[in-house]
């Protein structure tokens, strides 16, 4: 009896690996729509003519805390790369290219901020989801212009989503407004300052 | 006796193992984690890992620099392997392949994805006794066979499917089974078992889409939701410029039935999938026009013969309009036909000459900040939470020459949660006045998954 049931399990095995072997072919492939490059995509961000310079931005522990309660949510990422244009020494603009999580793949995009922190202009750069790309059109991203941080910047309440693309309208208005809380937290300030 | 088993055991085990690994094995390099480190060079820096940030950045940074200044939009680059390498019919159906000759689902390369809804509702009229519904469970399996061709159903199974077990009171049915051959996005062609392209929840019929459990009055009998039919014919989108779009669907099917009636509209009159009862074919499209973001205009159109004779026409508007936290559904469809009656057992039943239904629904969605303070919001984990309020009068009339012997009312007020967009939790008030039926008041309460 002993056998017949050890026998039975063992020969159950080999039906565990097709099932792993299905569980893969359910997630979709990567789709790469590339929009933008960085220079590209920095000409719309920031105000033509302008010089531009790269940035890191590290947030001390009270800045984050302060970015993570506003955002109401935490972040992994340690600092930020933002761009930031000048002319005569004074800041004409911040870009904040980014990454935020779509359905199954990042969207890469670039915020645009005006010195004190509204929404100059938004473009998608690179869009890998099989669905969903009529988020880099204009008339989904026109939406977010001069929006600032008195703002909800979110789907339902003052962000129109895309049918059929839900989730990415979520992902790039959660994108944009992570921006503007970085800015109103570690760059108002600046906006002066050579 | 132990060892022989174990021995016996093991071997089966083998054989079984080898076509398995077979199978997955040559198919690594179509997989789309061979491809995933590729796919995702473009990306900028990973959240997690602060090494990975330090090698992927500079990949990224590289490759975005790297890019022809040309045109800024170039065509999508396959990166998965959804494109199955040309196998011949000679290597499908090998014996050495998995499951013998037959032909199985590893033999299918396609990239698959298998989805679909679910709900469970709870319905109280105001006289009559309450009952849980467990009303639908839908599976939908789609399949990119090329980047330009893809394959779609929607099998859905109604009250446990119990067709022949217990109540018999269950459906089994296909809603959808169609396959695209897209051209571009002006021109896709589609053949198969479609949705008739008629008004918004029609197509749009999903239960964790929508805002209410219980779909309008219209839909029940004037625009049978949902409204299928075997055909062919194509479907596309265009930008005229930044702002607009325009979508369009155009099908020929067999056509609605002769079984039309005061009683149930055009809901018993449903096609077969198998056989059209006149050789006319049936033409049915929708356009809409979306001027701008969160406004939709669509106009639809049916018009096919019912029997050798008589024909029927619908003629129906829609518009959806989202005003940030504010949204306004509506459609509006009226059917004319040319007469006739049918036999139903040994009754002459008369086909009514004229329809009319309609809907307005405002939906207000919100989510007070305090309650992000709770399990239901961002302290929950669901910093995506919302509500909608839902308001909505509609009417239904199945026959217009019958001096409102016909003539539904519907008003329904309502509230439902979402702490992710495909998991909602609805109650709704629905007050009904149907002079066929008398008065159908009831509280109906669901919840609605899709996954």
């Amino acid at each position: 009896m002993k056998a017949f049931l050890i026998t039975g399990v063992l020969a159950f095995i080999p039906f565990l690996a097709p099932t792993s072997a299905l569980a893969e072919d359910q997630t979709p492939g990567a789709y790469e729509k590339i929009y933008l490059t960085l220079p590209q995509a920095l000409a719309i961000a920031l105000p033509p003519g302008d010089a531009v310079e790269e940035r890191i931005l590290v947030p001390t522990r009270g800045q984050r805390r302060r970015i993570e309660r506003t955002l109401g949510r935490k972040l992994p990422e340690a600092e930020w790369r933002v761009h930031r244009s000048s002319s005569e020494g004074k800041t004409t603009g911040w870009a904040f290219a980014m990454d935020e999580q779509g359905k199954y793949y990042p969207i890469t995009f670039i915020v645009g901020l005006t010195p004190e922190g509204s929404v100059r202009d938004v473009a998608v750069m690179v869009y890998r989801e099989k669905r969903g790309d009529a988020v880099h059109r204009r008339r989904f991203l026109n939406q977010f212009q001069e929006k600032t941080i008195e703002d909800p910047l979110m789907v339902n309440r003052d962000i129109v989503h895309l049918t059929g693309a839900t989730v990415s309208s979520w992902s790039i208005a959660a994108g944009v407004r992570k921006a503007v809380v970085i800015h109103d937290v570690m760059l108002r300030e600046e906006k002066n300052q050579p | 006796m132990l060892r022989p088993c174990l021995v016996l055991a093991l071997v089966v085990s083998g054989l079984c193992l080898a076509p398995a690994s077979a199978q997955v094995l040559p198919s690594r390099p179509d997989d789309p984690g061979a491809d995933g480190p590729d796919a995702r060079r473009l990306a900028l820096p990973p959240r997690d890992s602060e090494d990975e940030d330090v090698d992927e950045s500079e990949g990224s940074e590289a490759a975005l620099h790297d890019q022809p200044s040309g045109p800024a939009t170039r065509p999508a680059r396959r990166t998965s392997g959804s494109v199955p390498a040309p196998g011949s019919l000679q290597d499908r159906t090998s014996a050495s392949g998995p499951g013998g000759r037959n032909i199985t689902s590893f033999d299918r390369r396609a990239q698959s994805r298998i989805g679909g809804y679910f709900d469970n509702e709870f319905v109280q009229p105001f006289s009559g006794r309450s009952t849980f519904k467990a009303h639908r469970l839908i599976l939908q399996t789609s399949s990119y066979l090329h980047d330009n061709l893809l394959f779609s159903s929607e099998i859905e199974y109604e009250y446990g499917a119990q067709i022949q077990a217990n109540s018999g009171d269950g459906e089994l049915k296909i809603e959808q089974a169609w396959a695209d051959y897209r051209i571009d996005d002006l021109l896709t062609l589609r053949g198969g078992i479609v949705l008739m392209p008629i008004g918004i929840i029609n197509v749009l019929h999903d239960s964790d889409f929508r805002e209410t459990t219980t779909r309008p009055l219209m839909t029940e009998q004037v625009i049978p939701s949902t409204w299928m039919d075997s055909g062919a014919g194509f479907h596309g989108l265009a930008y005229p410029n930044d702002e607009m779009q325009l979508t369009y669907e155009a099908y020929v099917t067999n056509g609605l039935s002769q079984r039309i009636s005061a009683t149930d509209g055009l809901k018993r009159a449903r096609p077969s999938f198998k056989d059209d009862n006149n050789g006319n074919k049936a033409l049915s499209g929708r356009v809409a026009l979306s001027p701008w973001l969160g406004l939709e205009l669509g106009t639809s159109g049916y018009f096919g013969r019912y029997d050798d004779v008589h024909a029927l026409s619908l003629l129906g508007t829609d518009i959806t309009w989202s005003l940030g936290a504010f949204e306004l559904a509506g459609e509006y469809a009226r059917i004319r036909t040319e007469g006739g009656s049918w036999l139903n057992g040994a009754d002459l039943v008369p086909v009514p000459e004229g329809m009319e239904g309609w809907y307005l629904e405002g939906r207000w969605r919100f989510f007070p900040e305090w309650l992000h303070g709770t399990f239901m919001g961002r302290d929950g984990g669901y910093p995506q939470a919302s509500m909608a309020l839902v308001g909505r009068y509609g009417g239904a009339d199945t026959d217009l020459l019958a001096s409102g012997r016909t003539d539904r009312t519907e008003m329904l007020i309502g509230l439902n949660y979402r702490p992710i967009q495909t998991f909602v939790a609805k109650w709704e008030l629905v007050r009904r006045a149907d002079p066929v039926t008398g008065p159908q008041d009831a509280l109906w309460s669901s919840i609605a998954v899709g996954f």
